[in-house]
């Protein structure tokens, strides 16, 4: 007997079977893994429940503490300089009547090319003997003497995050010039005929109507930025010591490196929880104030 | 697929009544990926001398922290795609703590083990028992200038002391050369050279007992050193903080540079104008420096031959390691690849005398040559030591807080998992 009413669960239960097995299982099976001590190392010793003692030992480890500080510090520089530069590219676009496509093209360059490859690049002009920065720094005289930026933390911070914005502005460049030429030009205009500056407009009509697109770019950022691995792995490995290392950059040691998996999955899940956090910041916060 | 081909053909003998001898195995033979290509020819030389057993080779990235993260998960899921594995001598004690190796004493019974290199088979060696068996090695060397000492009218440099002699005179006359470069990013290679640095001050990681202990007077003294060769001294350029292999090659084969410590792979780069080298011909090597004469350190590398546990093919693949290992199987991959020889017989073979006449003066460097800590906590101590001593090289923490904090951290490891 087959009552009418269950019809709507038979087509949602492919989706959510799907997002069940590999969204939510994962999730709660990292979940469990963190409340053992297991070391793949170590066969024979088990895989033993010890509660919460990874968590209570995690947030009495300086370096994972470090670590999330290290991110989160990461992850709101990056996203800020984006954002202002992406913005204002995105404006330039916006106005730009010819060569559009050649420019949108050009833009997106950096962005298309794989992390890995560009850190290496950026590593090497880096160089403290031979790398360009150096050579140009000194040719302008903005510096007297080459600089060995990978191996002072703040200067290797710069770099890093000099490294992923020069990366992904393009990627947030193009998505608020997606939402600015939404925006129906006749907006503008009367603006114009009111006699609104251009900051004032910018402002009031620009923003406002571009709130929705910029809350996207924001979130999927902010989200990318906080599992940085990449760029510090290729560039500093984490140093100068240890300076750099991110959240994910020492989960994958104690993953992979020391097969702690128990700790490492207590490491995965603070991850987890800070990425649900903003998440749900952005959300909240901004997304329900747009009327 | 790979365990139905030997079945079906199983049945087909059944039916035909055909001798067992046909029955082909196919092993496979896992290595991360070598430019020279050299096994390739012996691999062919033992497939002719086995007809019944075919080795396939199964490459992983030249990037040995990658190779090791790819087999260990690889392991933990028990999986028997494995048979011969090539193992980098940092691997061997965790993964035979972990049981994913064989043991291989029974093999050694059939090789002169006297004649394979001290120091790799040391690494090679867990709990008294063979895990492996050293394939070829490698080891930290001293290149320098040879012009540019004979100009000056300098020997190599036996001391710490001699070396910073050398730079300071050098150097007064030429003061854009850089002094000495090695390699102290924040990676496995830094521990290399830390190692050296220690051993040459007449340190150890390990007191008499066995126990685990670097903050001792030696250790804290050859670390003080190599900080102040970077900090003050100015022997070291501060860069070398975010250098690995590839970047300190490059300056000593620009010419900018009058000592290198590097692994033995650079002798023929750099002697070789086509990779745009600048010192061809004015190459000397040497052991690296001591403390005081004749403490000379060598960090021992290397890959070395270990089969699986989870392999089901574990005759095969004995039979494929002994024929590796052979006098003259050993020489033909030297003499090809121009890899150094776990067998010390070889190192007074006139051919590969002949192709490689600076193997004669490194003999020394390899026979004294040291594995890092044996242990199978290897790795975690390895990135223990990186973050501390890097911190010390950068100067935010003193020496002995940084000896102190490695040997708390070392034995707080020690304590979950036991030594």
């Amino acid at each position: 007997m087959k009552s009418r009413s269950y019809l709507p669960y038979y087509f949602i239960a492919p989706a959510a079977i799907i997002i069940f097995g590999i969204a939510l299982y994962p999730i709660l099976h990292t979940f469990y893994i963190s409340l053992h001590q297991i070391n793949l190392k170590f066969p024979d010793l088990g895989m033993s429940f010890i509660w919460f003692e990874n968590y209570i030992r995690l947030f009495r480890d300086v370096r994972a503490m470090g670590a999330l500080l290290n991110t989160v510090f990461f992850t709101v520089s990056t996203v800020a300089l984006e954002l202002v530069f992406g913005m204002i590219i995105a404006l330039l676009m916006d106005r730009a009547l010819r060569f559009r496509g050649i420019l949108r093209a050009t833009v997106l360059i950096p962005w298309a090319m794989p992390t890995v490859v560009a850190a290496m690049l950026w590593r090497w002009m880096y160089n403290d003997q031979s790398g360009i920065i150096n050579a140009m720094l000194v040719a302008t005289g903005i510096t007297s003497e080459y600089m060995q930026f990978l191996a002072e933390p703040v200067l290797a911070w710069t770099a890093v995050i000099v490294t992923e914005v020069w990366k992904t502005t393009p990627f947030m460049a193009l998505l608020l010039l997606a939402g600015l030429q939404v925006i129906p030009r006749e907006v503008y205009e009367a603006s114009a005929i009111d006699g609104a500056s251009k900051v004032r407009t910018f402002f009031t009509i620009t923003l406002p109507l571009i709130r929705p697109v910029l809350l996207v770019a924001l979130l999927f950022r902010t989200l990318d930025a906080f599992r940085v691995f990449d760029v510090i792995f290729v560039m500093t490995g984490g140093g100068p010591g240890n300076a750099t290392e991110s959240l994910s950059l020492y989960t994958y040691k104690t993953m992979f490196g020391a097969l702690d998996f128990g700790y490492g999955s207590a490491l995965s899940i603070l991850t987890f929880a800070c990425v649900v956090i903003i998440s749900v910041f952005y959300i909240k916060f901004i997304g329900t104030k747009t009327r | 697929m790979k365990t139905i081909f030997p079945y079906s053909f199983l049945i087909l003998i059944l039916f035909t009544g055909c001798s067992p001898e046909e029955e082909i195995t196919t092993i496979t033979f896992n290595l991360g990926r070598d430019p020279t290509g050299a096994h390739y020819a012996i691999i062919e030389l033992f497939e002719e001398t086995y007809p019944n057993i075919k080795v396939q080779v199964v490459e992983s990235p030249q990037d040995a922290s990658l190779q090791h993260d790819l087999y260990v998960t690889r392991f933990a899921g028990k999986d028997n795609s494995i048979d011969v594995i090539a193992l980098d001598v940092i691997w061997i004690a965790e993964f035979a703590r972990a049981g994913w190796l064989l043991p291989l004493d029974d093999l050694a019974l059939t090789l002169p083990m006297d004649d394979f290199l001290p120091g790799p088979v040391e690494a090679c060696t867990y709990r008294d028992t063979l895990f492996a068996i050293p394939w070829f090695t490698d080891a930290g060397l001293l290149y320098y200038r040879r012009d540019l000492l004979n100009e000056y009218g300098f020997d190599e440099p036996e001391t710490w002391n001699d070396l910073q002699i050398i730079v300071d005179t050098i150097r007064r006359d030429n003061p854009q050369m850089n002094g000495f470069i090695l390699q102290a990013e924040q990676y496995e290679g830094l521990i290399c050279n830390v190692m050296e640095f220690i051993w040459s001050h007449g340190g150890s990681v390990w007191d008499e007992s066995g126990h685990w202990r670097t903050a001792t007077p030696e250790t804290e003294k050859a670390i003080q050193t190599l900080i102040d060769f970077i900090r003050t001294d100015d022997i070291i350029p501060r860069g070398v903080l975010t250098y690995q292999e590839e970047e300190s090659r490059h300056i000593f084969q620009d010419g900018r540079a009058i000592f290198l410590r590097n692994w033995p792979y650079v002798w023929e780069l750099a002697n070789n104008p086509a990779t745009g080298s600048n010192v061809v011909g004015n190459v000397g090597i040497a052991p690296l420096p001591g403390e005081k004469p004749g403490l000379h350190a060598a960090t021992l590398g290397g890959w070395n031959l270990g089969i699986s546990a989870f392999s089901d093919h574990p005759d095969e693949s004995r039979k494929l390691i002994r024929f590796f290992m052979d006098y003259h199987h050993m020489k033909q991959f030297s003499l090809e690849g121009g890899r150094l020889p776990t067998r010390m017989s070889l190192y007074k073979d006139p051919d590969i005398l002949q192709r490689s006449p600076h193997f004669e003066d490194l003999f020394e460097v390899f026979i004294n040559a040291r594995p890092r800590p044996v242990t199978p906590h290897y790795s975690q101590i390895s990135d223990i030591m990186q973050v501390n001593i890097h911190r010390a090289l950068l100067g935010r923490i003193s020496v002995r807080e940084a000896l102190e904090r490695i040997d708390a951290e070392v034995l707080a490891l020690f304590e979950r998992y036991g030594k």
